[in-house]
């Protein structure tokens, strides 16, 4: 009786290391599958995104290389820019947000999230019938500065403010 | 599906205030669904153009950070009477346009 029954444990704990060992190799070969199209996706996002803008302003990680993408790395704070932004945003999904601008001449709007995955949110390109202001919705991830670029001439201006994101959005 | 555009331009005082909400999802293609754990494809509004008759008033190339249904407000300076055109291009080419009179 005894060895019966060691016999049918053995072949019952055979049977099931050789079929979850199977299983392991289905669900590698499933993970495999699965990372495949996930690997082809950011091409296919950066293509797409390259497509439409042409510029590498919206492919921008960081805040550095969206600066340096718009041209405003040495951007000056001006005093004829003010950034109309909530002190504090309930939901990052609906940040308000708007730039109204003094400046003669202004032929570039840019919105840029600090924190935000892909910082710059939107720019605008002026015509000289704009009259200096310019509102928008945008998300933001987390709290940070958000960042008014007004380009006036062969120079950009800023004016920041720091919003503080209870819920984010991104 | 829902009219795509509300827009709306009034003219005070020689400086046309126009105000826009768009009807678009914004997906930023960084979302993932909760079910699936899959990312969301992104699809959003990448230009839109603001023009008064042949000539360009404003030109917006926008990202996948501007909320759902973006909200676009602007003055610019202009007159009572004349027609204002709205275009917009999302990331998948799909196109709508809408006209106001600034009133």
């Amino acid at each position: 009786m005894m060895q019966r029954r060691n016999f049918v444990k053995g072949t019952i704990a055979a049977s099931i290391a050789a079929s979850t060992g199977l299983l392991s190799s289905q669900l590698l070969a499933e993970d495999a599958a699965k990372a495949a199209p996930a690997a082809a996706e950011p091409e296919a996002k950066a293509t797409a995104a390259a497509e439409g803008t042409g510029s590498p302003i919206f492919d921008a990680e960081n805040l550095e290389d969206a600066l340096k993408a718009l041209g405003a790395e040495a951007a000056e704070a001006s005093d004829k820019i003010t950034l109309i932004a909530p002190d504090v945003a309930e939901n990052g999904a609906v940040v308000p947000v708007s730039i109204e601008s003094t400046l003669e001449g202004a032929t570039q709007f840019a919105f840029v999230a600090e924190n935000n995955a892909r910082p710059v949110a939107a720019t605008f390109d002026l015509s000289p019938e704009m009259a200096g202001f310019i509102g928008i919705r945008m998300r933001m991830g987390k709290t940070g500065k958000v960042i008014a670029l007004v380009t006036a001439g062969d120079k950009v201006y800023k004016a920041e403010k720091n919003v503080k994101v209870t819920a984010g959005g991104c | 599906m829902a009219k795509k555009i509300k827009f709306r331009a009034k003219e005070k005082g020689g400086i046309v205030t126009v105000k826009a909400i768009l009807n678009h999802v914004m997906e930023s293609g960084r979302r993932k669904d909760k079910e699936s754990g899959k990312v969301i494809p992104a699809h959003y509004i990448k230009t839109v153009t603001l023009k008064i008759g042949d000539k360009t008033v404003l030109t917006g190339n926008w990202s996948g950070s501007i909320s759902k249904n973006p909200y676009l407000s602007f003055k610019y300076k202009g007159a009572k009477g004349e027609t204002l055109k709205l275009d917009w291009v999302d990331s998948k080419g799909e196109t709508a346009t809408a006209e106001t009179e600034i009133k």
